[in-house]
């Protein structure tokens, strides 16, 4: 693989652009790599409106129709809905995980087996979440 | 969806047949035939898919607990083999069925949920092995 970096202090925006024969493995996770860090999503905090890195963002949640974005030790309230954001979110590291919950694959710190057949996700900043049955072949096939 | 179907039909198949021959010849229920292997085949096909749809439905209503899982799982079991037995003929449409039933349908059961225990286990490694592969990278 050639890697071509042009530097010029005329170019306004940073364009990635990626040619390639056949599509494999490792190129499919290097462009979700690149998009993670290419978009930002919007979020509350005090009142005002920041944009959150995604690759900042450890999961979205969402409790009584209230959409939140968590980091690594701090939550915001976010606009979209969890379904906006899985259509936003798709060919990224970010993946459903069970109704409630989106989960960014990338800061899985380890994964255990719970009796039920579920899988129970530990977070690189130690929180667990559950990955439901439904969505355990997507979820392991992310690992793959 | 289809190959978890047959993975769940296949091995709660074997786990069956192994404990209906072993409980017919114990004598507590009737002898094993070929048409008995069809029924509990049957058997199997349907749990298997409505199995499937139950996993379906917790994953919709957000089910957490494991005891409600399992309630679900087994009571989708019994409700299974009391019809299609009693369709089939193989043990009367009563509450007595239930006594022919247990014996082969519980630890049958809990093989299966065994099986798909393991399996997970192993998956939840090849996920772990490939997370430190990551890490290191």
């Amino acid at each position: 693989m050639k890697l071509l970096i042009e530097q010029s202090l005329n170019c306004n925006e940073t364009e990635i652009k990626i040619t390639c024969g056949l599509m494999d493995d490792r190129l499919k996770r290097l462009i979700e790599e690149i998009r993670l860090y290419s978009f930002s999503i919007a979020a509350k905090k005090d009142g005002t409106t920041i944009n959150v890195p995604l690759e900042e963002i450890y999961y979205f949640d969402s409790t009584d129709n209230q959409t939140f974005l968590y980091m690594d030790n701090q939550v915001y309230p976010c606009n979209k809905k969890l379904y906006e954001l899985e259509v936003h979110l798709a060919d990224t590291t970010f993946m459903r995980i069970s109704k409630n919950c989106i989960l960014n694959t990338s800061v899985v710190g380890s994964v255990r087996t719970q009796f039920s057949g579920r899988l129970e996700a530990t977070l690189k900043n130690g929180e667990k979440l559950l990955v439901s049955k439904h969505y355990l072949k997507d979820f392991r096939d992310k690992f793959e | 969806m289809i190959k978890k179907i047959l993975i769940i039909t296949c091995s709660s198949f074997t786990a069956i047949v192994l404990f209906f021959i072993l409980f017919s010849k114990l004598g507590v229920i009737i002898p094993f035939s070929e048409d008995i292997a069809l029924q509990l085949f049957v058997m199997c096909l349907i749990i298997a898919i409505l199995l499937i749809i139950v996993e379906l439905i917790e994953v919709r209503l957000d089910v957490s607990s494991i005891f409600a899982d399992a309630l679900a799982r087994v009571l989708t079991c019994y409700f299974v083999v009391f019809i299609v037995g009693s369709l089939f003929g193989m043990f009367p449409f009563s509450w007595i069925s239930f006594a022919y039933i247990t014996p082969v349908l519980l630890p049958g059961f809990i093989v299966t949920y065994a099986i798909s225990y393991t399996t997970c286990i192993e998956h939840s490694h090849a996920i772990n092995a490939s997370i430190k592969r990551n890490q290191k990278n």
